[in-house]
């Protein structure tokens, strides 16, 4: 008998003490689509921790065409008032405002992105460590590697930023107004900005893996998070690290032999080894309107379908394209040693310009008065409804032979970045480090992919001998990319670019069966407005009047 | 326990039983709604691409509440416990202090957008205290070996107030916490009876405010008369800032902040009588539908027909009209709305009340006589329940307070009881 009793007592007190640990308390709500069912298995995390990459969508180029930065710049042309705001940022001062950053507006929707991913993160502290610590931390690292870019992505724009993380919140808990001390919030410097954005970066360039499984390329790598270190470093003038990291992406990417293939997806976008980042599209599935928007006029015929040109190459870009041998383009003189002006170019040309007697689809581009792609002359007034106002049109990222856009839309991959540019951004650093010899190499194995001659080093060089013919190379490599007003306003050039000055055209003329070019100027008479307070747009009003300890910049 | 000292017993012998009590405690409330702080996700069809593959993503576009936690109370507790003389005295009395902190509120406001665009809906952001004293008295006494009572009273006393709250920039409610004011306390304009002759009507302040309550003639005779508390010679609850204006508090909540009652029992040979009192103070209610918002909903306490409803006579009656100028109760109206619908005093009940509860009365059939009987005891008795009340309001159950009726009411109930036992 007193024996029974031990064993019972033992035996509660063993019951007593497992249920005491057992989490029979905590119970979960299976009554909606909630925590327990995302965290159920690691498909349906994923499905959760992937969304932030969603960020980048919002900033695509090639999915949004009221955000082809290109198109406020010197070497594209938007020939609409309507589509985007590109033309009349560029000609209202109004446009840019307290309170207003017009089509570089992104502050409110970033930080949506943000706090979303913040908020993931936080809830991947709470659940994610069941499925080991590697799985935790490569996801950890996967949601801070996007949210580095988000600030990024507001710096370029804004300068300084909130810094709001899933940690900086009261009693460091995550920031999302939970707290009242939250809900005001200084901006830290630029400075700041950039070095906490590129020490994130850093952070999780180790954690995160050099390769995924092939049913997940295309999440961070750590070549990743070293391209884009190469190209914030810029930014934040730090020329060591972005040679550094420039080497890191050596490892792992080289150029594709092919420029044109690059940005084409059933060439498999020439089985890209270049390819850093790139937002995927699907036909049918997940596409974007890009073919709908940006090809040539003459398409309508063809497709009975009300294709935009929504951006044009123009004047400014198209003389930066050298022949292929090498020899520098001009209108005075290409004639003695070329049929016409276009054919010789290098392939970079051809591959990004459609221009008159292109072969394109089968048929030949006309821009010439009568022909099919035929040249309008840029007016506010009137639309020009799809026609060319430079006597270009875009070709890169158009899917020649994709007579299904219409309806089944457009999939080309949205390259965010890419080798090249990485090679391009050594370059610059090294330049800047004063060492303009070696800078040579990384912009020749640019200009050595598409056969074009090695610049060389000169004991005469300058430094801004060499930035000269850097930014030509970027602007060539990388047009219709969406670089080239971000690198005006880090370079402190957009004033002297933009202000004051309007873009050209090329109109073409029939004269029998030659062609005539004149330089037209494809801003309709006006002048374009770049005002040094353009660097630091304003703020939305709503964090000024909201968060007490947030300052504008300065000059709204 | 003081009493259970030897150096009390030997010197005061006359106490009986003497207890000193002290406590503190701490506990948490979590009669919340549950799984606030879990998210509903939704579900975003091929949704991003990795690989050759077409993911869906979850996300949620709602704010993610994740901190909340329970409120905590602190209590602090001292009670003293005695009984003398043998026990004709006795009483036991407590005064407590309460701490309730991270009180659960809605939250609101506006947010910078920096802060990502969804904003808790909830958070732990209020405080408040409680106070109060509570003591029982009993005394019995045997008078005789026929005749013995006792009595027992209780009293209880207790006020909150508002430490720290999230106040919401809407418009200030009839019923809406202040900071430093009890729970519950109820605020209106203050009513001066109605306007019953013309000089009253000069230079009248107006009312202010949306047409709903604003009247474009003016006050006229046999309205609310109510009083211009800030002197603008204008009637208005806030001006559009929600700065106060007339808005004063004009009563106590609903809750009673003093409870009392007394249990007496009588014993005379075989006859008992027991009696149940009970009451309470500092309360208000409003002849009102709803007593939250700045009006006073119609019911028939309050207007005579109602939405076409059935006109209480007392009210029909004592409404005034031209020839019944001293009238308890504003004209009648035909329209909805308008001045004398405003939350005011005019409307409040004070909601004292002292009731006799229960009494009975019995007699036990002595044992001497149910020797002859077959039973072990017979009990007759009549009891009965609500039988006397005293209160402000002859139509509304004080227990119960209710203008609209949506309660049953406390019935009045006689009973006559046998009680056999074999």
């Amino acid at each position: 008998m007193n024996k029974t009793i031990k064993y019972i007592a033992a035996a509660t007190a063993i019951v007593m003490a497992t249920s005491s640990c057992n989490d029979v308390l905590d119970i979960n709500d299976t009554s909606t689509f909630g925590d327990l069912a995302v965290w159920s298995s690691q498909d349906n995390a994923d499905a959760y921790v992937t969304a932030a990459y969603k960020s980048f969508n919002d900033q695509s180029i090639v999915a949004n065409r009221d955000k082809f930065y290109d198109n406020y710049s010197d070497i594209m042309k938007s020939p609409y008032w309507w589509i985007g705001t590109y033309n009349r940022a560029l000609f209202e001062q109004s446009r840019f405002g307290k309170g207003n950053a017009d089509l570089f507006d992104c502050w409110t929707a970033v930080y949506g992105r943000i706090k979303r991913t913040n908020a993931m993160l936080n809830d991947l502290e709470r659940y994610g460590h069941k499925w080991g610590d590697e799985w935790y931390d490569i996801r950890r690292a996967e949601g801070r590697f996007c949210n580095a870019i988000n600030y990024f992505y507001l710096a370029r724009v804004y300068g300084g930023v909130v810094l709001r993380t899933d940690h900086s919140g009261g009693g460091g808990w995550l920031d999302d107004g939970a707290y009242e001390q939250d809900r005001n919030r200084a901006r830290i410097s630029e400075e700041a900005t950039y070095e906490y954005i590129l020490n994130e970066l850093k952070d999780v360039a180790k954690v995160l893996p050099e390769k995924w499984p092939a049913a997940w390329t295309g999440r961070a790598t750590k070549g990743m998070a070293y391209a884009f270190i190469s190209r914030i470093a810029l930014y934040a003038k730090n020329w060591e690290l972005a040679v550094s990291a420039a080497d890191e992406c050596a490892k792992y990417y080289s150029l594709v032999p092919d420029y044109a293939k690059l940005f084409d997806v059933s060439s498999d976008q020439d089985n890209s080894k270049e390819i850093i980042f790139g937002i995927r599209f699907q036909k049918n599935v997940l596409t974007n309107g890009f073919d709908t928007d940006y090809r040539p006029f003459g398409d309508r015929s063809v497709y009975g379908n009300q294709v935009l040109a929504n951006s044009q190459p123009t004047a400014e870009l198209v003389d930066m394209y050298e022949f292929k041998d090498g020899t520098e383009f001009d209108w005075n003189t290409y004639s003695t040693n070329h049929a016409d002006p276009y054919t010789d170019r290098e392939p970079r040309f051809h591959a990004t310009v459609l221009y008159n007697g292109a072969k394109w689809e089968g048929r030949t581009i006309e821009t010439f008065e009568g022909g099919s792609d035929s040249f309008r002359s840029f007016s506010i007034s009137e639309d020009a409804d799809g026609h060319t106002v430079t006597g270009y049109y875009l070709r890169k990222y158009l899917q020649e032979g994709n007579s299904t856009f219409p309806t089944e839309g457009s999939y080309n991959t949205d390259i965010i970045i890419r080798y090249a540019e990485v090679l391009l951004n050594k370059a610059e650093a090294l330049a800047q480090l004063n060492k303009l010899s070696d800078a040579m190499e990384p912009l020749n194995e640019v200009r050595r992919r598409v056969n074009l001659p090695a610049r060389t080093f000169t004991a005469a060089m300058s430094l801004d001998d060499f930035m000269t013919i850097l930014r030509k190379e970027r602007c060539v490599e990388l047009a219709g990319e969406g670089h080239r007003i971000w690198d005006l306003r880090r370079w402190r050039m957009a004033e002297g670019v933009i202000n004051g000055k309007n873009v050209h055209g090329h109109k073409a003329t029939r004269n029998g069966t030659s062609f005539e070019y004149t330089t037209v100027d494809a801003d309709g008479g006006r002048q374009r407005i770049f005002l040094p307070h353009y660097y630091y747009l304003s703020l939305p009003s709503g964090e000024v009047s909201q968060n007490s300890l947030c300052v504008d910049n300065p000059g709204w | 326990m003081i009493s259970s000292e030897s150096f009390l017993s030997e010197n005061a012998p006359w106490i009986d039983f003497l207890k000193l009590r002290a406590s503190w405690g701490k506990s948490g409330k979590d009669n919340i709604e549950a799984f606030l702080y879990n998210a509903t996700f939704k579900t975003a069809q091929n949704s991003i691409i990795f690989g050759d593959t077409v993911y869906k993503n979850y996300y949620t576009d709602s704010y993610l509440q994740r901190n909340l936690k329970w409120s905590t109370t602190e209590s602090y507790n001292i009670g003293l416990d005695f009984d003398i003389l043998r026990r004709k005295f006795g009483a036991e009395i407590d005064v407590f202090y309460q701490y309730t902190a991270n009180l659960l509120e809605s939250v609101g406001g506006e947010y910078a957008p920096s802060l990502g665009g969804t904003h808790p809906k909830q958070g732990n952001t209020g405080s408040m205290d409680n106070r109060g004293i509570d003591f029982t008295l009993k005394h019995q006494l045997t008078v005789n070996k026929d005749f013995s009572y006792r009595l027992r009273g209780t009293f209880g006393f207790a006020r909150n107030k508002v430490l720290k709250r999230n106040l919401t920039p809407s418009y200030p409610t009839s019923l809406q916490p202040r900071i430093g004011q009890p729970l519950g306390v109820r605020y209106g304009l203050k009513s001066d009876g109605l306007y019953r002759t013309e000089e009253q009507l000069i230079n009248a302040p107006r009312l202010d405010g949306t047409s709903w309550h604003a009247s474009s003639t003016g006050p006229r005779l046999g309205d609310i008369r109510y009083v211009d508390i800030n002197g603008d010679g204008r009637i208005n609850f806030v001006d559009n800032n929600n700065e106060v204006l007339d808005m004063i508090r004009i009563g106590y909540g609903t809750m009673p902040e003093i409870s009392f009652s007394l249990n007496a029992d009588f014993y005379y040979k075989n006859f008992y009588l027991n009696m149940l009192w009970q009451g309470v103070s500092h309360c208000d209610y409003m002849l009102g539908g709803n007593d939250s918002y700045k009006w006073v909903v119609g019911t028939m306490l309050n207007t005579a027909f109602d939405q076409n409803g059935n006109g209480v006579k007392y009210v029909a009656e004592n409404s005034w009209t031209p020839e019944n100028p001293n009238a308890k109760y504003p004209r009648l109206t035909t329209g909805s709305g308008g001045n004398n619908i405003l939350i005011s005093d005019f409307w409040m009940v004070n909601g004292e009340y002292l009731r006799l509860k229960n009494l009975t009365f019995g007699y036990n059939v002595p044992e001497t006589v149910l020797r002859k009987t077959p039973f072990t005891g017979i009990n007759v008795y009549v009891a009965g329940a609500n039988l006397l009340t005293f209160s402000h309001h002859k139509y509304v159950d004080p227990e119960t307070p209710s203008a609209t009726f949506n309660l049953y009411p406390q019935q009045r109930t006689w009973t006559l009881g046998l009680n056999v036992s074999f």
